[in-house]
């Protein structure tokens, strides 16, 4: 501790100190009445300031400087606001990787874009390391300053030197001869106590305090945000975050993404406002749609070991889904997003002998799971044989399905009849049919309208870290609260000789200190106004 | 002095081992469900026109697995060499197995018809569990199990020429 910086009360204070830890008295060159006073951690040396020499010291200090925090917030901002120049990955309207999309859709500058991560910009690794460094900084900031903070404030004196009055922003030098200062220390104690300051009496020298505990606030309000962060960061802990989309159509049931859920909607319901329901006539175009609804039944699968194996079903939840009332069951959490109306899901077709125009009975062809083979009735059987969901022909002309929806749904019957013992093969798209041989049909299908459903659209929610988060943002608060409702006040009066020697600090709001110390010394005999308390200042 | 170099040394190890962890589940941790040398998934599937078949039960064996779909261009062509291969190795110990994804059966056996496959297997799975479990995204996706249920490679898009198909299946007979 060679470097330390010796005051005149004796005193050794670290390096980096500008005002005495003992007694206030300013120690850099300089008299008080040029000295620039920093109050704002008491004068007291801030450890970053204090040791440079170190690999730890260095990583410390980078870390604990302000401006740095500052920069890397700005770049955050700078690097989210580009972010929305372009789409990111998960809204490109295409169905094509990133590496191609960017640089088609967008030229060179896409292709820089993709390069450095904006198209996918939460998860690009600078970016994650950015938010990390501010939550970093977040720490040894707050560590760095209100460790020697706390301290000055724990130990620090009552009877102060002059100068360490005298440099104080509000201050004033008062004539006190003739009156006895025990008396005047006794009468300032009780008027201050009176105003609720906390008041501690070293002999004739007087300090007054109320707040201290708003000083706090900016570190409590830290360790809010440093909860915040840990807990949006628990997110990539496996199991701590689902968000995963499901369609469901009426009557089934389908496994729920990620988890050992199945998902069955019983009815998918869209409301719309009638008429009367309007305060007021509109004159709308169309209907307005007052509810989407579905009513669900939620499972757990107990036999979800093995992926394949048949499941074995448990009801454990049932809810009618409407937006904004998910499907609540242990953190999980079902929200209607989506509806698509009238989905196709079985054809029903009428047969007909051709040429006695006799009904045959009729058959529904399902679009999921097509049975292979349907009675249409006693004596005439219909065998699926080839079923194309969603039809297309390939570049050979083949017949091919796109997907699995059945967007376009393309039949090969057999249809075997006692007039068609061997079979009639005909081709049944949306809409039409067609015999395999060109000829005229023996047995013709006539469509009847088909099975129609809706399909629900769910968002499968599942967040544990959101009471974390809660909790953060409500730790957060209360430091935001701490911090800018109250003040830390102090008021000294110190008697020296024939003076009384006024001063007070605030970290805010030095209109309502001033006034108070007018008012404390009006109590006692001196009149002088909160600008003369400034002014005095100014002179000294 | 002393106390105060620990108390950072501290301070600056919680902080480096949070980040590092932050950073390795973050975009080093593997979180593929199958890793070539660990073993494979278990699963059962129901086989076209035949019984239903589980992985594990397969003691023994070397096991090919194959997810495809009809309505997968590339899965269409590589079908047929699929079918040739399950041929070569009957009698040497390597299965292969098609699961098709998503699909219902009549598609699939059309389908099988069409492009003659009698000699491989097709498993269903229509809720699409065992892809999900896989993780399979682009299709095809072929996957090379040595006889003791561990990975041996992982072949992602195709068609894979009859050769790829042949000399991966050769290095895992038993």
């Amino acid at each position: 501790m060679l470097d330390n910086v010796k005051c005149e009360c004796g005193h050794a204070n670290p390096v980096g100190t500008t005002l005495c830890e003992s007694c206030g008295a300013p120690l850099a060159d300089g008299t008080a009445a040029n000295q620039k006073l920093d109050m704002r951690y008491e004068g007291a040396a801030r450890r970053s300031q204090v040791y440079q020499k170190t690999i730890v010291d260095r990583v410390w200090n980078f870390f604990s400087s302000v401006r740095n925090a500052v920069i890397m917030i700005v770049l955050t901002l700078i690097a989210s606001a580009i972010g929305t120049i372009f789409p990111q990955e998960r809204y490109i309207p295409v169905p094509k990787p990133a590496e191609q999309y960017y640089p088609e859709a967008y030229g060179t500058l896409g292709l820089i874009y993709y390069k450095l991560g904006f198209h996918n910009l939460y998860s690009s690794w600078w970016f994650i390391a950015l938010m990390l460094g501010i939550g970093i900084s977040l720490v040894i900031c707050s560590l760095d300053r209100v460790v020697p903070l706390y301290r000055a404030l724990k130990k620090q004196r009552v009877k102060r030197d002059k100068k360490f009055l005298q440099i104080q922003k509000v201050n004033a030098e008062l004539d006190a001869s003739g009156k006895d200062a025990e008396q005047l220390a006794a009468a300032l104690e009780e008027s201050l106590k009176k105003k609720r300051y906390h008041v501690r009496r070293e002999q004739n020298a007087l300090l007054g305090e109320k707040g201290r505990f708003s000083r706090w606030g900016p570190y409590i309000n830290h360790i809010g945000l440093i909860i915040f962060l840990a807990g949006c960061l628990m997110r990539l802990i496996p199991g701590f975050y689902l968000d995963q989309y499901v369609w469901v159509r009426e009557g089934q049931t389908v496994p729920v993404p990620e988890t050992n859920y199945y998902l069955k909607s019983v009815e998918f319901v869209k409301e719309y406002y009638q008429d009367d329901e309007f305060p007021e006539k509109l004159d709308l175009d169309g209907v307005v749609v007052k509810e989407y609804k579905t009513k669900a039944v939620l499972y757990e699968n107990e036999n979800a070991s093995i992926p394949g194996a048949e499941p074995k079903l448990k009801q454990v939840a049932q809810h009618d889904i409407q937006v904004n009332h998910p499907l609540k069951y242990e953190g999980l959490l079902l929200y209607q997003s989506g509806e698509q109306e009238n989905q196709l899901q079985a054809l029903n077709l009428k047969l007909m002998d051709t040429a006695t125009k006799q009904s045959l009975g009729s058959v529904k062809l399902d679009l999921l799971s097509p049975a292979k083979e349907v009675k249409a009735s006693k004596d005439v059987t219909v065998q699926v044989l080839q079923y194309f969901p969603d039809f297309a022909l390939d570049e050979n002309k083949q017949p091919i399905t796109k997907s699995t929806e059945p967007n376009n749904p393309a039949f090969i019957v057999n249809t075997i009849s006692p007039k068609t013992p061997n079979g009639e093969k005909q081709w049944i798209f949306l809409g039409n049919t067609l015999t395999a041989d060109g000829k005229e049909p023996i047995i013709t299908y006539a469509f009847a309208k088909p099975d129609l459903v809706d399909m629900s659209g769910l968002m499968v929610r599942k967040d544990n870290s959101i009471p974390v988060i809660f909790f953060g943002a409500a730790i957060s608060m209360i430091g935001l609260v701490m911090g800018f409702y109250w003040q830390h006040r102090r008021i000294w009066f110190q008697t020296e000789g024939d003076k009384l020697l006024v001063a007070a600090h605030t970290n805010k709001n030095w209109f309502g200190v001033k006034n108070e110390v007018v008012k404390i010394l009006e109590a006692n005999g001196y009149h002088i106004s909160a600008a003369q308390l400034e002014k005095e200042a100014k002179q000294s | 002095m002393k106390t105060r170099k620990i108390t950072r040394l501290f301070v600056l190890a919680v902080i480096v081992l949070a980040v590092g962890w932050t950073f390795y589940t973050a975009y080093f941790k593997d979180k593929t469900t199958v890793q070539v040398g660990k073993p494979v998934p278990d699963f059962v599937a129901q086989q076209i026109g035949g019984e239903k078949v589980q992985l594990s039960q397969l003691k023994g064996k070397a096991v090919v697995l194959n997810f495809w779909g009809t309505y997968c261009p590339p899965c269409r062509e590589e079908m047929a060499d699929l079918n040739r291969a399950s041929k070569e190795f009957a009698n040497k110990d390597v299965v292969i197995l098609a699961i098709n994804v998503g699909e219902s059966e009549i598609p699939i056996q059309s389908f099988a018809r069409q492009y003659k496959l009698d000699a491989l297997p097709l498993l269903m799975d229509p809720a699409r569990a065992i892809t999900r479990k896989y993780q399979i995204g682009q299709m095809p996706s072929t996957f090379f199990v040595r006889a003791d249920g561990t990975l041996y490679k992982h072949i992602v898009g195709g068609p894979m020429s009859y050769k790829t198909i042949q000399d991966n299946m050769q290095q895992i007979v038993p």
